[in-house]
């Protein structure tokens, strides 16, 4: 009974990581219909910097920041650069990320090389506590912590802000919404670029949980995001949450049954839930 | 040839429609008028089978086809025209009127021999565009069209199936008294043994077109007659006095 | 020969006369680079059919394209089995049957989410091929696959080019035949306005099935001839770089037109011939840098253009 507890908590942690991981994607998808497919090598960003500024400085919190800057950075420019021109145009758009997919994954390799890199723990998260009779790292509980906090957080700026009024009501409406004198630019800027600052944070804070970061991390990530939302359901971030909590809850009671097809597990969710609720568990049609 | 039971349909919290029931013979022109808002759009999408109906039946030559897709009740022999120009844009006009006319053939599945060798097709499209007189203008993008001409070419994809009962809405929105009194005369062409149910804001199109009109009010039809003895209804004229 | 003929169909005259004669004048890698051009191309043109002509924004067509290269490579190297009519049906019939089990799946959603879901399930795809190490060779790929056996030795780059040529020719063919039919114009009827289509009576999600997997049976066909060429299938020729890699050719040449294919191809292959030379590794950023430059300026790519501009030249001259 107690693998089984165990087998929750891994479940429950990996499942936070994944909500960490799709956060930033969900956001920008479901607030404002832009398809970022470029967040996993944003996030991806977040991670080698903040690392280098982590083992730099010795700074965990430090390094936590430079990641979450870099990436808001990244984003800002992108923004700017193609997507603001491409107003209207979603197909465009999403091309306009997996453009950069490629720029950004590039230059990471010219920079950082090709070789893995491992994630930085600080010594106060170091170790783990003992539950029972299997040891669990206290940074997987950490991040469980984490994960939740960024839940709330954008929960709160989902519902409670004016601004999550007016992306909302701009989603639905647009032209209605521009005609009603709101400015959606500074809005839509402002949730790129908040989008991009959560990929890179979950960048830094997920590597140690991933256990190391390489230039093919970027592509691993985007599919795991889009497997999340696309099992959650686009349009709020409860979805997001439910769809990542879900993969990795069965992930890991399916592995401790029945290992060899584990890593299957998300496919498989994937598949059934587009077959039966094609806008996934709680989603709306896009 | 038509008949419609019961149908309510509400949208949103709002009842759009409100236990709807009446018939239409063949060869009527019957029109459907009432207030922005009253339910005529809805109701027609319902018989035409873009929208699931919440309640209620209707029937069409002697078969139900409440629950029916689009095509099914297309290919029974139901047509529609839109209010909006809802054509295909970056198409030639001639590939318009072709993708209406080859709609209920069985030939449009066909991936081998081009679609110029449908010598009937091309006849077809030839006498469509001849009646409206925009033969010559077959290898314009539609979107290059005028507006005007574009309402013209809405009737048109719509009566190219060749239906049995032609649904039109609003066929002459957003198009000028001159442009509109034209588009009387083509119809009225047109559709001279046909069966058709259309609805319309403009009162000079219902009176030259409509043998029987029907009046719809907040979702129920509140009136039904001649279109002589629609004018001289009381109720009729209260509400649109408003208007 | 009429000589308004000639000259109205000029360029294609001469087009067609440099790709007969070019083993005879080029070098072996450039035979080679454009084998792999007309390959290319064929695979290109059939994505356009789906997403030119029918309008859906599909993300998975190199896995479509790399599981015929798979089921090719694995029926030689593993189960010794070299004849080419029997393992080039199978192999367009399991792209054909990866389609349609992609487009029940896909056809659900449309638009920006068909995109993400095509997406996924590409990537899908990949990490299938992956995990199935025995079959596929995972992460390695397959290698040592041989030319395709005619009974007869022509084991050659040359030989290898008009083998392509002359399938590609036969593809692009039924695929232009396609695209002319009813069946064609009904096809971009929905891509145009499917709501009008359904209200004139099409069934347009049979359409568009059928196409996506029509669609996959050419891509197959690219597949097959692609696991000869290259004698070695690995992951990368079928995960979502790769799609993406086609949509980049295909806005570059031109959506909609069919021959922008083959032209976006031509590009893009030729850009990384001439690049690779230079400096392999940063190939990619030049990739990515010019994909957003053609999504931002290249409207409608660059076949339509040129296309007008021999319009252009051709009255000027009938004038004078």
């Amino acid at each position: 009974m107690e693998f089984l507890y165990a087998s929750l908590l891994v479940g429950l942690s990996y499942g936070m990581v994944l909500f960490l991981i799709a956060a930033g994607l969900s956001f920008m998808l479901g607030l404002m219909g832009i398809v970022n497919l470029a967040h996993g090598a944003i996030f991806m960003v977040g991670g080698y910097i903040g690392l280098t500024v982590a083992i730099t400085t010795g700074n965990y919190v430090l390094g936590i920041l430079a990641g979450t800057l870099a990436a808001a950075i990244v984003g800002l420019f992108i923004e700017r650069a193609t997507l603001r021109q491409l107003y209207k145009q979603p197909l465009e758009q999403i091309l306009v990320t997996f453009g950069f997919v490629y720029v950004i994954t590039n230059v990471t390799l010219w920079i950082w090389g090709p070789y893995p890199k491992i994630g930085f723990t600080p010594s106060l998260l170091d170790g783990s506590i003992t539950i029972g009779e299997s040891s669990f790292p206290i940074y997987r509980l950490a991040i469980i912590v984490i994960g939740l906090a960024i839940y709330f957080l954008l929960w709160w700026l989902q519902s409670r802000t004016k601004i999550g009024a007016i992306v909302r009501a701009g989603m639905d409406d647009a032209p209605m919404t521009s005609a009603l004198g709101k400015n959606l630019s500074p809005v839509t800027i402002g949730a790129f670029v908040f989008g991009s600052a959560i990929a890179g944070f979950a960048g830094f804070v997920g590597i140690a949980a991933l256990g190391s970061i390489d230039v093919g991390t970027g592509s691993r990530i985007i599919f795991l995001a889009l497997g999340v939302c696309i099992v959650g359901g686009v349009g709020s971030v409860h979805g997001a949450l439910v769809g990542a909590l879900l993969i990795g809850i069965v992930e890991s009671l399916v592995g401790f049954y029945f290992p060899e097809v584990a890593l299957f597990t998300m496919y498989v969710l994937m598949v059934i839930i587009l077959l039966f609720k094609p806008s996934g568990l709680l989603g709306r049609e896009i | 040839m038509l008949r419609v039971e019961n149908l309510s349909h509400s949208y949103g919290g709002l009842n759009v429609l409100e236990d709807v029931s009446f018939n239409i013979d063949a060869g009527e022109k019957v029109g459907l008028i009432g207030p922005n808002g009253s339910g005529k759009t809805t109701l027609l999408k319902i018989l035409s089978g873009l929208l699931r109906v919440k309640s209620g039946h209707v029937y069409f030559l002697g078969q139900e086809v409440t629950k029916m897709p689009v095509h099914k009740h297309v290919s029974l022999g139901i047509g529609l025209s839109f209010q909006n120009n809802n054509l295909f844009p970056n198409l030639s006009l001639l590939d318009n009127v072709r993708l209406a006319i080859q709609g209920k053939k069985t030939y449009r599945f066909q991936m081998l021999r081009p679609v110029g060798a449908y010598i009937d097709n091309l006849a077809e499209a030839k006498k469509m565009l001849n009646l409206v007189g925009l033969w010559g203008k077959r290898g314009d993008q539609v979107s290059a069209l005028s507006y005007g001409e574009q309402r013209q070419v809405e009737i048109i994809l719509a009566l190219a199936l060749n239906p049995e009962l032609l649904l039109m809405d609003e066929p002459s929105a957003g198009l000028t008294t001159g442009e509109s009194a034209e588009l009387i005369q083509i119809i009225n062409h047109l559709v001279r043994d046909k069966t058709v149910l259309f609805c319309a804001h403009d009162m000079e199109l219902v009176f030259a077109l409509a043998q029987r009109v029907i009046v719809l009010y907040n979702g129920q039809i509140i009136a039904e007659g001649t279109a002589k003895e629609i004018q001289a209804n009381p109720r009729v004229r209260e509400i649109y006095l408003g208007i | 020969m009429n000589r308004n003929l000639l000259f109205r169909f000029a360029p294609q005259i001469i087009i067609g006369l440099f790709v007969l004669t070019l083993p005879t004048f080029a070098s072996l890698p450039f035979v080679s680079l454009f084998t792999k051009i007309f390959i290319f191309g064929l695979l290109v043109m059939s994505l356009d059919l789906v997403v030119g002509y029918t309008g859906l924004w599909s993300f998975c067509h190199a896995a479509l394209f790399g599981v015929a290269a798979y089921t090719t490579g694995i029926l030689i190297t593993e189960f010794n089995i070299t004849y080419l009519w029997f393992t080039a049906p199978i192999s367009i019939l399991v792209a054909a049957l990866i389609a349609a089990i992609v487009g029940l799946i896909a056809l659900r959603t449309s638009f920006v989410y068909f995109l993400l879901v095509t997406f996924a399930l590409g990537q899908l795809v990949y990490g299938v091929v992956i995990r199935l190490k025995d079959l596929t060779g995972g992460g390695f790929g397959l290698p040592n696959i041989p030319y395709p056996n005619f009974g007869f030795d022509w084991y050659s780059p040359v030989g290898m080019y008009y083998f392509v040529l002359v399938i590609f020719m036969i593809c692009a063919f039924a695929l232009y035949r396609i695209i002319k039919s009813p069946f064609g114009i009904s096809l971009q009827g929905i891509r145009e306005n499917q709501l009008r289509m359904r209200a004139l009576g099409y069934n347009t999600w049979l359409f568009k099935y059928v196409s996506f997997v029509i669609s996959g049976a050419f891509a197959g066909v690219a597949g097959i001839l692609f696991a000869y060429y290259n004698g070695l299938v690995t992951p990368e020729n079928l995960d979502v770089t790769a799609s993406g890699l086609l949509w980049l050719m295909l806005i570059i040449g031109g959506t909609g037109t069919l021959w922008g294919g083959l032209l976006g191809s031509f590009v893009i292959l030729f850009l990384q011939y001439e690049i690779s030379l230079f400096t392999p590794e940063r190939w990619p950023l030049i990739l990515g840098a010019v994909f957003i430059a053609s999504v931002m300026y290249l409207h409608g790519g660059i076949f339509p253009y040129l296309s007008n501009l021999w319009d252009r030249v051709r009255k000027l001259y009938v004038k004078s």
